[in-house]
């Protein structure tokens, strides 16, 4: 029992198992990114994908090659990667705890010679900083030895630094279990009532069902503007936030989300037009309804929409252009090329009406009347929570600062032994950037004995002079 | 001065910049060739001074386009450019053993300028998400990481070319094997903190903008590929001791999956990206 769990807590650390785990995690994005992943295209792609090559759609599916991210090998790397970066972590705090204990110079001098004092400016000169000094007398010599460090603080970085991974990883799973995610499009002059079945779009964790955000948005007005080349410029919605009772007013923009209540709300880029129109039907009966068309991606293109008249067998298919008198996004002069169809049916010989439409006129479907009511802007906007965010920006901050001490200030350790006679060596321990710090050992070897001999000099210079 | 009169001045500096830094790679090509030390100080002179036109090409840019320069192709290549040539000459300066890295570090530099100047020099407007301090960072950083990798490219290369002439007096004048080896795992692993930077800044911006920081867009993905590389590459190095010419063709591997990742990326897969480049 106790020999499985300690080749368990190898396997984990062994570095054959990391790049492993690396390598795998690696092929997976590599994967994910080539093959068309199930979270992107609809069932009907795979449908086809499926009737045209069934064998590479069955291999890619036992694989789940095409729902990588949530695949159970994808995710058992990222559960082996979560334990593996805990153990490891665990135990570089425990080996770095029992390595920095700081016993302090020890500054008994022995020696009568000044040699320690020129040792130290040549070390302290280049950052680094004494130790610890060791006295020690044998038979033959006496010895002593300075111990030099410089960036004590990188023999955390490598601890920083996956913790920080570590934090990420845990933020994701808590993102993967517990976010809420939904799209509203909210029409100007109508409020979105906080409830699960307003939004139109929902990406919810696996742990989650439901998305009721505790208050209530109001959409006062919608602006868009446009480059001279009619790319978006800004686009910013004004918003009422009713909440607790209490009413406030914000403007929302993409880049300034607004906080309410622990959930984030996102001006998002999809927005469009919101025609309404009130049928009276024959029995007196007056329906209201608003379809919401998307803005088109060109100028010199129609805003197009096809869609049921709720409780009717009309359909509706529309083509809406902002300004009849030159291509715009704006709604200056709007103009309507609506054709509907009875029965629900886009056969040509279910046409009931088809012709142009302002704003205000009214057209007969038979026996009932349309009214081409009003033009509305409506806003996308995005409702999120996302509990884990705050790990995740630890595990940021945590990761880069980490690979900047690992990397821009690896540990380094330098012993000078000097012994009775002024004779200088040194050596010294890194662990990265040996073939460097090598050269800068020898650089500071040098000028130590360049000091020492300059040292001796001015000695016996002072010895003849004063007898 | 209208914009038009200024995009001209803009085209003749860029071209300008071109012209100097062919100069210095024809510099170092004759001093790495001919072994001749006291040629790459001509190098390095010409690619500081084709610094100069560059960097005025740059502020003009900036001044008609009201954004920084890192809207499509033309932008971003010469932008990348330049904080690539600036960067060598830092490091030249720093570490003057390392100059010969010239070699490989300004001809790919004004290769990529180039291919930019042919590109459609169109000013492009920024849409409302491309704006914020994140996106700076996230675009200065991982011009950065671009720079730091093509000089441990280059001191890889040096690598190879002194492994195949230790005793001309020219490869004895650089680093030992030992030293290139290891500036080219430094120069990596600013790279990778670098590119670490660069993902965690785009990360928060997207946050900010779209309200989620990753979404699995391909450039995020390839991204996560290239580091995880780099990563890859860190550990075989420390846990495996890897060096010397396998560490360059590893190396050399990151070296074009980092390329794919910026460049061919956003041409091959729809990205979210993509408007930065196209």
């Amino acid at each position: 029992m106790r020999s499985s769990s300690i080749r368990i807590k190898k396997f984990l650390i062994s570095p054959r198992t990391i790049i492993s785990l690396i390598m795998i995690i690696l092929i997976a994005c590599v994967a994910g990114s080539l093959i068309p992943q199930a979270a992107d295209k609809s069932p009907s792609y795979f449908e086809t994908w499926k009737e045209k090559n069934i064998y590479t759609y069955r291999f890619v599916n036992r694989l789940q090659l095409n729902r990588v991210y949530t695949s159970f090998w994808f995710l058992s790397a990222v559960f082996l990667v979560t334990v593996s970066l805990g153990y490891s972590v665990y135990l570089q705090v425990r080996r770095n705890l029992r390595q920095t204990t700081d016993h302090g110079p020890q500054t008994t001098d022995i020696f009568e010679t000044e040699a320690p004092d020129k040792i130290k400016s040549v070390f302290i000169s280049r950052g680094y900083r004494l130790l610890t000094v060791r006295n020690s007398q044998t038979s033959v010599n006496r010895e002593r030895k300075l111990i030099f460090a410089k960036n004590s603080i990188g023999r955390w970085g490598s601890v920083i630094f996956h913790s920080g991974l570590l934090l990420v990883i845990v933020s994701a799973l808590i993102a993967f279990s517990f976010q809420k995610r939904g799209f509203v499009q909210l029409i100007e002059g109508e409020t979105f009532d906080g409830r699960d079945d307003g939004f139109l779009v929902k990406n919810m964790g696996i742990l989650t069902k439901d998305f009721n955000p505790d208050f209530k948005t109001h959409l006062r007005g919608f602006r868009h503007t446009y480059w001279e080349d009619w790319q978006v410029k800004f686009v910013e919605s004004s918003l009422t936030v009713i909440s607790d009772g209490k009413t406030s007013r914000h403007m929302l923009s993409v880049n300034n989300p607004l906080v309410v209540n622990g959930t984030k709300i996102y001006q998002s880029l999809d927005y469009g037009y919101a025609l309404s129109f009130i049928l009276k039907q024959q029995s007196g009966e007056e329906i209201l309804t608003r379809f919401t068309l998307d803005r088109p991606a060109d100028v010199n293109k129609p805003a197009i929409g096809k869609s049921d008249f709720p409780t009717t067998g009309y359909l509706f298919e529309m083509k809406f252009y902002p300004d009849i008198r030159k291509p715009s996004f704006y709604p200056a002069m709007p103009i309507l090329y609506l054709t509907v169809y009875k029965n629900r049916s886009a056969d040509p010989s279910q046409i009931i009406f088809n012709g142009l439409l302002l704003p205000g006129n009214a057209v007969k479907l038979g026996e009932d009347v349309l009214y081409f009511a009003d033009i509305r802007n409506w806003s996308g906007l995005i409702f999120a929570e996302n509990p884990g965010i705050f790990i995740t920006y630890a595990g940021f901050i945590a990761g880069i600062a980490g690979a900047v001490m690992i990397f821009l200030m690896p540990y380094k350790e330098i012993h000078a032994s000097v012994d009775a006679s002024g004779n200088i060596a040194i050596d010294g321990m890194t662990k990265r950037y040996n073939a460097l710090f090598r050269e800068e050992m020898k650089e500071i070897e040098d000028e130590l004995r360049k000091d020492m001999k300059e040292a001796a000099a001015h000695q016996q210079s002072f010895v003849r002079e004063h007898g | 001065m209208d914009n038009l009169h200024l995009l001209k001045y803009e085209v003749i500096f860029h071209w300008g910049a071109v012209a100097l830094y062919i100069v210095s790679t024809i510099f170092f090509a004759y001093s790495v060739s001919f072994k001749k030390t006291s040629v790459l100080k001509y190098g390095m002179f010409s690619a500081l001074a084709g610094l100069v036109p560059h960097s005025i090409a740059l502020g003009l840019r900036w001044n008609m386009a009201g954004h920084g320069p890192y809207m499509a192709k033309y932008e971003v290549l010469s932008s990348n450019a330049w904080v690539v040539i600036l960067m060598f000459i830092l490091v030249g300066w720093k570490i003057p053993r390392l100059r010969a890295a010239g070699i490989i570090v300004v001809p790919l530099s004004f290769l990529m300028m180039t291919f930019g100047l042919f590109a459609n020099p169109e000013l492009k407007k920024l849409p409302p998400a491309l704006s914020g301090v994140w996106l700076v960072i996230h675009i200065l950083f991982n011009k950065l990481a671009v720079g730091a990798i093509l000089i441990s490219l280059g001191s890889a290369v040096l690598y190879l070319l002194k492994k195949g002439n230790k005793d001309r007096e020219f490869y004895r004048k650089l680093p030992s094997l030992e030293v290139l080896d290891e500036y080219s795992y430094k120069f990596i692993a600013f790279g990778f903190i670098f590119w670490s930077i660069t993902i965690v800044a785009g990360s928060i911006w997207a946050n900010e903008a779209w309200g989620r920081y990753w979404g699995w867009d391909p450039i995020e993905t390839w991204s996560l590929i290239t580091w995880l590389l780099y990563g890859l590459f860190l550990h075989l190095r420390y846990f495996f001791k890897l060096r010397g010419v396998k560490s360059v063709y590893m190396l050399i591997a990151c070296f074009v999956v980092s390329v794919i990742t910026i460049f061919f990326i956003p041409f091959i897969i729809e990205t979210l990206h993509g408007s930065y480049f196209m």
